[in-house]
């Protein structure tokens, strides 16, 4: 018979289950009888007293008393709902751990709840904070790093804007600083304008020593301009960017000379075009490689049309350069006659010469 | 807590606060503008914080700016009510979904401690710490919060029959 003297054995029995029914029964008298004691019963047990013991024909007064004592207390809930969640949440008892087991096992019904309740522990998941960098606390000066960054972009690119137009208005004056004859007159005609071919007349079969300085000048000249000259963009070509070395397609008559390569001048075809002709400005550009291999430099008739084709391609492609005005890495060299015109031109662009005659309109048109 | 603890913290903490707030509200702008004011008033007052108390810190500002937000929104809760009008039309394929649909019906007090639960695994002394509960009302929560759970997994026809196949 359990009494205030020897109710510690009795508890300590009760939490190792040492005790069959009737001795249950006389705890949970003892606890409605003495129900000071029953904190140290919850102390021993290390959990309130849940009422699995009403279970087994506890007296209803004393049922009632003990089922208000659980946490978990829920009156319309079945009495393993109560153990599973306990297990679920990993605060059961032994001795409801044990309970739960052996109802689960015994009942189907049990364990389709205890399924149902494994599965009301909520998934991971992963779902990320927007806007993360924003709830960050950064030093000042990493805060303004891409505003400064930003500007120094805006300012590098208003400095290269108003650099560009500098570099333009420095360009180099309109002395040529090629050695270019001007000891040939201008309106010569067609055959005086005409290039030498290499052992023609005996004249140009070894090049005398001043034109080579000159060759090698105009060629060093060439590489400087590539050099000085920036690259452009046309947005930022207006007329007061004009320069003296620059020149406007004439309309009447002008004689272009093309040569692959400024040293092979000699060996270049002169042919007149007539700059306000129709088909002069829609002449394709073809580059050169695609010109080389097509045609038999033997059949005279190829060979023509060959040299038409080149010449055609240097014209068209010399008139858009000059029609733009101003093109990166090109440079114009220019010669003019007493009556200050422009009377030939030599454009430097691309690793190649291009030269454009001025001349006075023959009488019986050009010979293509 | 110095300023390097501190974006610590938003790195560690804020996906964590951004997914508490979130399936509380279900609403992405209130929540992104919720975890903002939290993290604020851990900045506000991160001279006197200790950075092993940032966490429940950040979490009780958020569960107390949850609330606030709650009740200018007029949410009721749907405890009693089982929004049987729409559930009982409605098959869901995916025990992910249900479970969300119950969560979403879940009372705040009990959804808030049931995420807490889960999600971070915060003790019940945490969740009472954090919420402001005391521990047998957190128990409590958790209980009936779980039971709901079990039951709207139950009317959607999650049966331990074809509960593998659902999962």
């Amino acid at each position: 018979m359990i009494t205030t003297d020897n109710y510690e054995e009795y508890f300590l029995d009760y939490c190792e289950g040492n005790l069959d029914e009737a001795k249950r029964r006389e705890v949970h008298c003892f606890l409605n009888a003495h129900p000071e004691y029953r904190a140290e019963l919850e102390d021993f047990l290390g959990s309130p007293v849940l009422d699995e013991d009403t279970d087994i024909a506890v007296p209803a007064n004393l049922a009632d008393s003990l089922r208000h004592t659980s946490d978990y207390d829920e009156p319309d809930v079945p009495y393993f709902d109560r153990l599973a969640v306990l297990n679920l949440e990993h605060v059961a008892t032994p001795a409801e751990q044990l309970a739960y087991s052996r109802m689960k096992y015994e009942s189907e019904e049990c364990d389709r709840v205890a399924k149902l309740y494994s599965k009301t522990i909520l998934p991971a998941e992963q779902i990320e904070c927007p806007d993360k960098r924003r709830m960050m606390v950064f030093p000042i000066w990493r805060r303004l790093a891409p505003y400064a960054a930003a500007a120094a972009v805006v300012g590098l690119m208003v400095w290269f804007s108003i650099g560009n137009k500098a570099t333009v208005s420095i360009l180099p004056p309109a002395t040529p600083s090629v050695a270019v004859d001007n000891s040939r007159p201008a309106s010569d005609g067609a055959q005086a304008s005409r290039l030498p071919r290499q052992g023609e007349d005996g004249v140009q079969a070894a090049r005398l020593p001043h034109q080579e300085e000159d060759e090698i000048s105009r060629q060093n000249n060439v590489a400087d301009t590539k050099t000085t000259v920036p690259n452009k963009s046309e947005d930022i070509i207006d007329e007061e960017v004009w320069c003296d070395d620059m020149v406007e397609v004439p309309v009447e008559i002008v004689e272009v000379v093309v040569a692959d390569e400024p040293s092979a001048l000699q060996d270049t075809t002169s042919l007149p075009i007539v700059a306000d002709e129709p088909s002069a400005p829609q002449v394709e550009i073809l580059p050169f490689d695609d010109l080389n291999d097509d045609y038999d430099d033997n059949n005279t008739k190829d060979k023509k049309h060959r040299h038409r084709k080149k010449f055609w391609f240097a014209c068209g492609k010399a008139l858009k350069y000059v029609a733009r005005r101003f093109v990166p890495n090109v440079y114009f060299d220019m010669d003019r006659n007493a009556d200050g015109k422009i009377t030939r031109v030599a454009m430097y662009a691309e690793n190649k010469v291009y030269t454009v005659e001025r001349k006075e309109k023959p009488q019986n048109g050009a010979e293509l | 807590m110095d300023t390097t603890e501190y974006n610590n913290c938003v790195n560690l903490y804020a996906d964590g606060v951004y997914r508490f707030v979130f399936k509380n509200l279900r609403d992405a702008d209130g929540s992104k503008d919720i975890v903002q004011e939290a993290f604020a008033r851990l900045w506000e007052r991160h001279k006197d914080i200790d950075n092993a108390k940032a966490k429940s810190y950040i979490f009780t500002a958020a569960y107390h700016l949850i609330i606030d937000h709650s009740r200018k929104m007029h949410e009721r809760p749907l405890m009693d009510g089982f929004d049987t009008v729409q559930t009982a039309f409605r098959q869901y394929t995916d025990i992910k979904e249900v479970l969300d649909a119950a969560v979403a019906k879940l009372p705040p007090d009990q959804r808030s401690v049931i995420m807490l639960r889960d999600y971070e695994g915060y003790s019940y002394d945490e969740i009472a710490e954090i919420t402001g509960l005391s521990l047998s009302q957190v128990k409590v929560y958790i209980f009936r919060g779980r039971t709901f759970l079990r039951r709207q997994l139950e009317s959607q026809g999650i049966y331990s029959a074809n509960m593998e196949e659902a999962v």
